[in-house]
């Protein structure tokens, strides 16, 4: 009886210290899970549920991140960030203003960051290359690395696809034939349209900027 | 006869009527050449508006090549490798990238789904980088 219950206890003690270290290690991978982000070149980001642009990576780099932090990154991924100034002229990317990523010389997939006061990351702005853009350029396109729903975003845009993936706007506003933006403070989303003629104004063939900024509430209306 | 570049003014009239077809569609403005040479009009009547991109940088009497030291200026042309040209805009208008500073008519026959006039990434029309010419008018 004695050794039933000195078994008994060795056998629990062995599944509790079991079932800790397994809390510890969903507790570790939660917590990795939340550090790493949602990078968009790897999961699907409009399939994820309660996302916030605090938590989207775009190869690696996310809102908030320092300039030290960016040349670091970039270093290590070997990426190349041209700065604001004349096309074809620009200069390097000192971590003012609006910086675009590229893989290498002249082959930008339409990643650009723009760097704050402090210097770091405030806004991340994806741009759709679009189907008449030159062939190569099309082939650097990040978009092509985008996963599911967020890919076909990019791909096969319209209003209904964005009211189905993300709900109504929390504001609009319109620039004439320019375009429009629809702006969803909650997620710390803009989205930029630029219509192409004879089309509605989202459809298919619009150019398309994402822009993660960071979120706000949003205001609650009194009654 | 003398031709002389286009002076500041006259680039932001060029640019201003650009601006102007915004939203048209090939259809009604044509190729990214008649567009360029339609807004060149307000300075210069003899720009062709139904002439090709090489037809159009080729002509002495229109446009001049920029050269590397100078600097290019809103209203300037950008010419991506006789495939595709437009304007320089540094400034895009509120609604518009910050980083779209090409403004041009995109769309050529056949083709479904033309963006017509509308800003874009100069990177996305040629890898290499464009060059640069300035309009011409004749002098005196």
């Amino acid at each position: 009886m004695q050794t039933t219950r000195l078994i008994c206890a060795v056998f629990l003690w062995i599944g509790s210290i079991l079932f800790l270290g397994k809390l510890g290690i969903c507790q570790a991978l939660a917590y990795k899970s939340t550090a790493a982000g949602i990078e968009l070149t790897d999961s699907d980001l409009f399939s994820t549920r309660g996302w916030s642009s605090q938590q989207v990576r775009v190869l690696g780099f996310r809102l908030g991140m320092t300039w030290p932090e960016v040349q670091e990154h970039v270093r290590a991924r070997h990426l190349d960030l041209i700065g604001e100034g004349v096309p074809g002229k620009e200069a390097a990317c000192a971590g003012q203003g609006w910086c675009q990523v590229c893989e290498a010389q002249f082959q930008c997939g339409g990643l650009a960051l723009d760097f704050g006061m402090s210097r770091e990351i405030i806004e991340m702005s994806i741009s759709k290359v679009p189907e008449d853009a030159a062939k190569k350029a099309r082939h650097n396109a990040i978009q092509r690395r985008f996963k599911g729903i967020t890919r076909d975003f990019f791909v096969q845009y319209s209003k209904d696809l964005r009211l189905k993936v993300l709900g109504p706007e929390s504001s609009h506003e319109s620039f004439g034939a320019l375009g429009i933006e629809y702006r969803y403070r909650e997620l710390g989303l803009v989205i930029e349209i630029s219509p192409c003629p004879s089309h509605p104004v989202e459809s298919p063939c619009s150019d398309l900027e994402l822009k993660f900024v960071p979120p706000s509430p949003v205001p609650q209306v009194s009654r | 006869m003398n031709y002389r570049d286009v002076t500041d003014d006259e680039s932001r009239r060029i640019l201003v009527a650009a601006r102007t077809d915004i939203g048209k569609g090939y259809e009604e403005i044509g190729m990214c050449s008649g567009f360029v040479c339609k807004a060149i009009r307000t300075v210069n009547v003899h720009c062709p508006t139904n002439g090709s991109v090489s037809t159009l940088t080729g002509n002495k009497n229109l446009l001049r090549r920029l050269l590397e030291e100078e600097s290019p200026r809103a209203g300037d042309v950008m010419v991506f490798k006789d495939t595709h040209v437009g304007f320089y805009d540094p400034l895009p208008p509120k609604g518009v990238s910050q980083i779209y500073k090409f403004l041009s008519a995109r769309g050529s026959p056949g083709r479904k789904n033309n963006a017509g006039v509308s800003y874009g990434d100069p990177t996305w029309f040629n890898p290499l980088p464009p060059f640069y010419m300035r309009a011409m008018v004749i002098a005196g």
